[in-house]
């Protein structure tokens, strides 16, 4: 642990915080809120649970993207076409 | 008397049903004078009497204009008029594509009676090659569910049986091309719903590279996601729609300047030989039926047959592509929706309003992260094939399921069986990659199966090519449902 923390240079400033929900039911409804959207009874729970699942998993790969990473789709941006692919 | 009697067989003997025959093919025909242009639409109006009742595939039906527009186009090649590559071939559209001045509901209640002011750059197209128009598709609501499920419009059915769903969100294109009411049909993919309806309802359905074809005035879901492409029976026919549809579109600065691939000559050349193909069985096989893992093996067979090479490659974690691909699409489609959401939340059916719900709860940061990580997981995927020339995976995990078993609308499994269904499809969109589903065969009790080719970026000429090749070997589109 230490030696990684060495080899990525960082240094934490607070222990790792306690494991929480990615998406609390308190959090899903103030979000409503402030969207002006009606929250129905229950719905917190169920997209806390569902759609908080798959927030958590992509949470841990976001955390691995390089600092400089911008958005794009393409690696390139171009068209990968091998020669194969030339036109028959 | 002889001759009368021959005359009198010749009277019985059942006319060829045009229909049947394939977009490309009747186009050929249309244009020398072979057929005429009212003769293929009185057969698919004919189609379209006959199944309409048991399918529900149109919304509406405009059958006084098209035969009019028929006839206009027999009297030009008559005259020797110069005709389009599609002249008086009659197509209909998923019912979010605008026209200027007809309604447009996207199969929603909140846009029942709403006309468009413009029209799609893909129907321009296809308008200017000449095809006609037969009417608006059925869809799922705002495309935003893949069974066939409508709750505003009643559901659409699959012709190969009527008590199985289309697969959506194309579900009346499919079903529409499928029951052979008409030569082809444009659907859409924000997570497979042209592909997996294409698999359930036995078609060729091509995805397209994201950019590829011009999105302008087409229905948006999730910007970053949509893609617009056609469904057809035969392959011929889908590289005859894409190098109509594909290209730069001023309206649509998302739409690629890179230029169109010969699909056609592709679809036709058969040169396969020495290609390679690459199977991600980890992921891909996971829950994949015994029959349809028996169909699919079959269809390796056949192309190892015709000289691919056939590799195995490890692809990527995709259930985080999936997870990446769910928070992209939640934050834009409840973007798109937010102001309907607050003011008109009633008028979506329960599960489309609690899929866009979802997306209100996510942060700025998790949408951003989402967008990137894109290009990394492309690299990724794309460094998994290790030089394949495409990648053969299955679309769904069975057959086509029942309309009963997957009527979850806003029911707490609702979640599950929609994941369930796209799973396979979903990742690809994220990735941005071109991805085309072609009938391998059937299945007991008659059930069409398809299977998917993953492409490199902007590769579609090598899906055309891998599956015309396949397609002529496995002509599925010879048979029809009954």
């Amino acid at each position: 642990m230490k030696a990684a923390r060495k080899k990525a240079n960082v240094t934490p400033l607070t222990p790792p915080a306690k494991a929480v929900p990615a998406l609390p039911p308190p959090l899903i409804a103030g979000m409503f809120a402030e969207a002006g959207v009606l929250l129905r009874p229950g719905r917190a729970d169920v997209m806390a649970a569902t759609l908080g699942a798959a927030v958590a998993k992509f949470r841990g790969q976001a955390q691995k993207l390089p600092f400089e990473r911008e958005p794009g789709l393409f690696p390139v941006g171009q068209p990968d076409v091998s020669k194969k692919g030339k036109r028959p | 008397m002889k001759k009368t009697a021959r005359a009198a067989v010749a009277r019985k003997a059942p006319a060829p049903d045009l229909a049947q025959m394939g977009l490309a093919e009747a186009a050929r025909a249309v244009a020398q004078g072979k057929v005429t242009s009212q003769a293929l639409t009185e057969a698919c109006l004919a189609r379209i009497e006959a199944w309409q009742p048991r399918i529900n595939a149109f919304l509406k039906l405009e059958a006084e204009a098209a035969l009019k527009a028929a006839k206009a186009v027999d009297r030009a090649r008559k005259r020797g008029g110069s005709l389009g590559r599609l002249a008086g071939v009659p197509l209909a559209h998923k019912d979010m594509y605008y026209r200027a001045g007809k309604e447009t509901s996207c199969r929603s209640a909140i846009r029942r009676h709403w006309k468009a002011t413009e029209t799609a750059t893909a129907l321009q197209r296809l308008d200017a090659a000449g095809a006609l128009d037969l009417g608006r598709l059925n869809m799922a609501e705002f495309a935003f569910g893949p069974t066939g499920h409508n709750y505003h419009y009643g559901h659409a059915r699959n012709p190969w049986n009527t008590d199985r769903i289309t697969g959506g969100s194309s579900s009346g294109s499919a079903a529409a091309v499928a029951a052979r009411m008409v030569f082809g049909a444009l659907g859409s993919d924000t997570g497979g719903s042209i592909r997996q309806p294409a698999h359930y309802c036995g078609l060729v359905g091509m995805k397209p590279t994201w950019g590829r074809v011009s999105r302008a005035a087409a229905m948006p879901l999730s910007y970053s996601l949509d893609t617009v492409g056609p469904l057809t029976r035969r392959v011929e026919d889908s590289a005859l729609l894409m190098e109509i549809l594909a290209g730069a579109d001023p309206r649509d600065p998302t739409a690629s300047s890179l230029p169109v691939g010969n699909y056609v000559a592709a679809a036709r050349s058969g040169a396969i030989r020495g290609l390679k193909l690459a199977v991600p069985r980890r992921y891909f096989w996971d829950k994949l039926s015994r029959p349809s893992a028996e169909c699919l093996e079959a269809a390796l067979k056949v192309y190892a047959k015709l000289g691919v090479k056939i590799v195995e490659m490890t692809p990527p974690d995709m259930d985080m592509i999936t997870a990446a691909a769910m928070v992209m699409v939640s934050a834009e489609a409840a973007a798109l929706h937010a102001s309907w959401l607050r003011t008109r939340p009633n008028l979506y059916s329960d599960q489309v309003r609690a899929r866009l719900e979802n997306g209100l709860a996510l942060s700025a940061l998790d949408y951003i992260d989402s967008q990137r990580w894109r290009g990394e997981a492309t690299a990724a995927f794309l460094k998994a094939m290790n030089g394949a020339d495409a990648v053969f995976a299955p679309v769904a995990d069975r057959p086509a399921p029942t309309v009963e078993e997957t009527d979850v609308a806003g029911k707490p499994e609702a979640a599950k069986t929609i994941a369930a269904l796209t799973r396979l499809t979903r990742p690809i969109n994220y990735l941005g990659l071109p991805s085309m589903t072609i009938p391998a065969g059937f299945v007991r009790g008659g059930l069409p199966i398809g299977f998917q080719l993953i492409g490199k970026p902007f590769d579609e000429e090598m899906l055309y090519r891998l599956a015309g090749a396949y397609e002529a070997k496995q002509p599925c589109y010879q048979r029809a449902p009954d």
